[in-house]
C-alpha cells in the first residue's frame, strides 16, 4: 500500500530535479562565453519504481531524480586540437620571427646592404677615373664606412634579436612551469574526487584548458589515466602524471660565440634528476629556441662571411697598389676589426692619399696620381666570385641569403595560415559538441520551467485531494 | 548539427580578420606602389628586383663615367684643334718666308709671330681641365712641359705615357687622355715646338732651305694632329654608342623592374574594392547574426 503522501513526495522530487536542471542551465548560460567551458547537462532519470506486491502488472513510477551532472566532451577532437595548436603556434611564431629577420635585412630597398655594396663598388669605379681628385678619395672612404655601417646595423639587430629571444625563452620556461604546477594541483584534486565518484566538471574544464595552453608552448602527448588524472609526455620524457611532475629548466646558456652558443634545457624531477631536452618541432617554444640556437647564429655567420669576404678581397687587391705618395701595402679595411665588422683602416682615414688607386709601372714603381688602374681592379671585384665554395659574387651571395629568408618566411606564413584555419575548423567541430548554444539552453529552460510549474501544480492538486480526505470526509 | 555562439563568433572573427588582412596588404601595396615590400611577398621577384636595382646603379655609374670621359675628351679635342690652327699659321708663315722676297725686318716680324705661336703651343701642351694637366699621362698634378734652356729643343716632358681609362659600359673601356708624347717621333707637341723653333731660327737667318725642310715637317705634324683628333673623335663616338646602349638597357631594365615589383594599379584597385565589399558583407552579416537569440522572442 502506498503512503498517503506518496504523490506529494513525487511532486517534491520533480520540483527539486527541475530546480537542479534550471541551475545547470543557468550555469551553462552564465558560461556561454567562457573559454574552455564545456556544456553541462543534468541527467534526469526516473527514480526506482514502486513494486506493489501481488500486482505484477502494476509497477508504478515514483518520479524523477538528477542522476548526475555530466559535461559534453570529445576526447578525439581534444587531442587533434592539442596537436594542431602546437603546430599553429610554432608556425605563427616562426612567421613572426622571420618577418623580424626580413625587417633586419631591409631588402628590397635603398637602406640595405645590397644598395650599400652597389654604392661602394661605384665609388671605386668613380675613383678609377678620378684617382687624382681628393674629393673622390674621401668619397670612397665614406662609402666604405657606409658599407661597414650597413653590416654593423644588421649584425647588431641580429644580436638584439638573439637577446630578446633569450628573455622570451626565459619567460616561457616560467610559464611552462607555472602551467605544469597548476596541472599538478588539478590532477591531485581530480584523482581524489574521482575516487569518491564525483564529477568535477569545472575542474576538468580547467585542466583541459591548461593542457591546451601548454600545447601551444610545447608539443605534449596527452594520456588519460584510469584514476582520473592526466599524464603528459614531451618527446618521450614523462613530465606529468597523477602524483608527480617535472620542472623545465635552462641547463646551460651560452652566449653566441662561447662553446656552441646554444641554450640547452632539462626536465628535472622533484628529487633532482634531470632529463636533457631539446625541443623538437611543435609549439611556440620550439620556434623560439630554433631561432635563438640555430637560425640567428647561422644568419649572423652568413652576414659575417659576406663582410669578411669583401674585406679580404678588397684588402688583397688594395695592398697591390700605390697611394698618392707612392706608399703601398696598406689594407683598405681594418684587418683587426672583429669578424664581420667592416671598418675602414684608420691609417687611410688619416691620409686618404694612401688609398691605393694606382697600380704602378712594371718595375713596381709609383706612376702618377691619375693612375686609377688598381681602383678599377677593386671595382671589378663586384663581378668576381669572391665568396663561398661556389665562387659567387658578393651581390649573388647577398641576394641568395635574402631569397632564402624570403622563401622560408613565405612558407612559415602559409603553414601558419593553414594550421590556423584547420585549428579553427577543429574548434568549431568541438564547439558543435561541447559548446553552449543559447537557443538550446533557453529552450531547455522553458521546458524545465514548465515541468517545474507542472510539479507545483501537482502539489496543489494533492493538497486539494488530501483536504477532501482529511477535512470533508468525516464531519 | 549544433551551432554555438562561440563557434559563430569564431567564424565571423576569422572572416573579418582574413578580410582585414587582405585589405591591409592591398593598402600597403597601393600606398607604396610596390608589389614587393619584403622578400616573402615574392622571393623570386625580390631577387630579380634586387639584381635589376644593382645593375641600374652600375649603369648610372657608367653613365657618369661616360659623361666625364666625354668632357675630358672634348677638352682634348678642342686643344688639338687649336694646335692644328696654330700649326697651320706656322706653315703659312714658313711658306711665305720661303717663297716671297722680303726684307729681313719683315722676316724678323714673322719670326716674332712664330715665337708667340710657340708660346701659345707651349701653353696648349700644358692645358688643364678641371685642375688637371691633360697631357701629362698619370702625372696630372704637374705641368707636363717645362722650359729648360739646356735642352735642345729647350723644354722637357715631365709626364709619362700613362693611359687613363674609364669604364663607360659593361666591358667597354675607353682611354680618355692623350699623353704629351703621343704621335709619331717625339710626340706631337715636342715635334711641333721643335719645328717652330727651327722656323723661327730660319726666318731670323733668312735660311730658305731650312724653311723648306721645316714646311715638309709641318705637313707631317698637321697630319699627326689630324690623326690624333680623329682618334679622339672615334673615342667620343665609342662613348656615345655606349651611352646609347646604356640608355636602351636602362629603359628595358626599368620596364622589367616595374613588371616585377610594381603594383598593377588597375588590378589592385579593383581587388581593393572587391575585398572592401567582402569585408563589408562580413561586417554586416556579423552584425545581423550575432545579436540574435531566442531571447529576443521570449517575454
Amino acid at each position: 500500500m502506498r503512503s498517503t503522501f506518496f504523490g506529494i513526495e513525487m511532486a517534491r522530487r520533480a520540483l527539486g530535479a527541475q530546480r537542479t536542471n534550471v541551475d545547470v542551465i543557468g550555469h551553462n548560460l552564465a558560461n556561454a562565453a567562457t573559454e574552455g567551458y564545456r556544456k553541462q547537462e543534468a541527467r534526469l532519470t526516473p527514480t526506482n519504481p514502486y513494486d506493489q506486491k501481488g500486482h505484477p502488472r502494476m509497477i508504478m513510477g515514483t518520479g524523477v531524480k538528477v542522476d548526475e551532472i555530466t559535461r559534453k566532451q570529445n576526447r578525439y577532437l581534444d587531442r587533434e586540437i592539442y596537436s594542431r595548436t602546437s603546430d599553429e603556434q610554432m608556425w605563427s611564431k616562426r612567421n613572426q620571427l622571420l618577418r623580424e629577420v626580413q625587417d633586419i635585412l631591409a631588402e628590397p630597398g635603398e637602406g640595405g646592404i645590397g644598395a650599400a655594396m652597389d654604392r661602394f663598388w661605384n665609388g671605386w669605379q668613380e675613383l678609377a677615373g678620378s684617382a687624382d681628385d681628393p674629393a673622390v678619395r674621401t668619397a670612397v672612404l665614406e662609402r666604405g664606412a657606409e658599407l661597414g655601417d650597413a653590416f654593423h646595423l644588421a649584425l647588431r639587430q641580429l644580436d638584439n634579436m638573439g637577446d630578446n629571444l633569450e628573455q622570451t625563452i626565459e619567460t616561457r620556461v616560467d610559464r611552462i612551469n607555472a602551467i605544469i604546477g597548476e596541472l599538478r594541483e588539478v590532477n591531485a584534486q581530480a584523482v581524489s574526487l574521482d575516487a569518491r565518484g564525483l564529477n568535477p566538471n569545472d575542474l576538468l574544464d580547467r585542466r583541459d584548458l591548461l593542457v591546451e595552453d601548454l600545447s601551444g608552448l610545447i608539443d605534449v602527448d596527452v594520456n588519460d589515466l584510469p584514476d582520473g588524472g592526466v599524464a603528459l609526455t614531451v618527446d618521450g620524457i614523462p613530465i606529468l602524471d597523477s602524483f608527480s611532475g617535472r620542472t623545465l629548466e635552462i641547463a646551460e646558456e651560452e652566449a653566441p660565440g662561447d662553446g656552441d652558443g646554444s641554450i640547452t634545457f632539462a626536465w628535472r624531477t622533484d628529487d633532482g634528476s634531470p632529463a636533457p631536452w631539446s625541443p623538437a618541432d611543435g609549439g611556440e617554444f620550439a620556434a623560439l629556441v630554433g631561432m635563438r640556437n640555430d637560425e640567428v647564429p647561422a644568419l649572423r655567420d652568413d652576414i659575417a662571411a659576406l663582410s669578411n669576404g669583401i674585406r679580404d678581397a678588397v684588402n688583397e687587391q688594395h695592398r697591390e697598389g700605390f697611394g698618392l705618395g707612392g706608399e703601398d701595402g696598406f689594407d683598405f679595411f681594418d684587418p683587426d676589426a672583429t669578424s664581420g665588422y667592416l671598418r675602414v683602416n684608420p691609417q687611410l682615414q688619416e691620409n686618404p692619399g694612401r688609398i691605393a688607386a694606382a697600380l704602378g709601372d712594371e718595375e713596381g714603381n709609383f706612376t702618377g696620381p691619375a693612375d686609377g688602374r688598381n681602383a678599377e681592379q677593386i671595382a671589378q671585384l663586384r663581378d668576381e666570385g669572391i665568396l663561398g665554395e661556389d665562387d659567387v659574387t658578393a651581390g649573388e651571395y647577398w641576394r641568395g641569403m635574402v631569397a632564402n629568408i624570403g622563401v622560408r618566411t613565405e612558407q612559415a606564413e602559409l603553414l601558419s595560415n593553414n594550421n590556423h584555419t584547420m585549428l579553427n575548423q577543429l574548434k568549431n567541430q568541438r564547439d558543435a559538441v561541447t559548446g553552449v548554444s543559447i537557443d538550446e539552453e533557453l529552450t531547455h529552460l522553458i521546458q524545465a520551467q514548465s515541468a517545474f510549474g507542472a510539479a507545483a501544480r501537482l502539489v496543489t492538486v494533492w493538497d486539494d485531494m488530501l483536504d477532501t480526505v482529511v477535512n470533508r470526509m468525516v464531519r | 548539427m549544433r551551432v554555438t555562439e562561440r563557434g559563430m563568433t569564431r567564424t565571423i572573427l576569422t572572416d573579418l580578420m582574413a578580410n582585414r588582412g587582405r585589405l591591409e596588404r592591398l593598402h600597403e601595396q597601393l600606398s607604396s606602389g610596390s608589389r614587393i615590400n619584403r622578400p616573402s611577398d615574392d622571393p623570386g621577384g625580390t631577387v630579380t628586383a634586387m639584381q635589376i636595382t644593382s645593375t641600374l646603379s652600375e649603369i648610372e655609374q657608367f653613365r657618369s663615367n661616360a659623361s666625364m670621359a666625354r668632357d675630358w675628351l672634348s677638352a682634348t679635342e678642342s686643344v688639338l684643334s687649336e694646335t692644328g690652327d696654330a700649326s697651320n699659321r706656322l706653315r703659312e708663315l714658313a711658306v711665305s718666308g720661303a717663297t716671297d722676297t722680303m726684307p729681313q725686318e719683315s722676316l724678323d716680324a714673322m719670326a716674332d709671330e712664330v715665337s708667340e705661336i710657340r708660346d701659345h703651343l707651349f701653353a696648349l701642351a700644358n692645358t688643364q681641365h678641371v685642375g688637371r694637366y691633360i697631357f701629362g699621362g698619370y702625372r696630372t698634378d704637374e705641368q707636363p712641359f717645362v722650359h729648360d734652356a739646356g735642352e735642345e729643343p729647350p723644354f722637357v716632358y715631365q709626364g709619362d705615357d700613362g693611359r687613363i681609362t674609364r669604364q663607360v659600359g659593361p666591358g667597354v673601356e675607353v682611354q680618355v687622355n692623350v699623353t704629351g708624347e703621343e704621335g709619331s717621333g717625339e710626340g706631337l707637341f715636342p715635334d711641333l715646338l721643335g719645328t717652330a723653333a727651327e722656323v723661327e731660327d730660319a726666318l731670323r737667318a733668312g735660311d730658305k732651305d731650312s724653311l723648306n725642310a721645316a714646311i715638309e715637317e709641318l705637313d707631317l705634324r698637321q697630319d699627326e694632329a689630324l690623326s690624333l683628333r680623329s682618334r679622339v673623335g672615334s673615342r667620343v663616338n665609342r662613348i656615345e654608342m655606349s651611352e646609347g646602349r646604356l640608355e636602351d638597357l636602362k629603359i628595358s631594365l626599368t620596364r622589367a623592374y616595374s613588371e616585377t615589383a610594381d603594383v598593377d594599379m588597375a588590378e589592385a584597385i579593383m581587388e581593393l574594392s572587391m575585398t572592401e565589399r567582402a569585408y563589408n558583407v562580413s561586417l554586416a552579416t556579423g552584425a545581423r547574426v550575432l545579436p540574435q537569440t531566442l531571447l529576443d522572442y521570449l517575454r
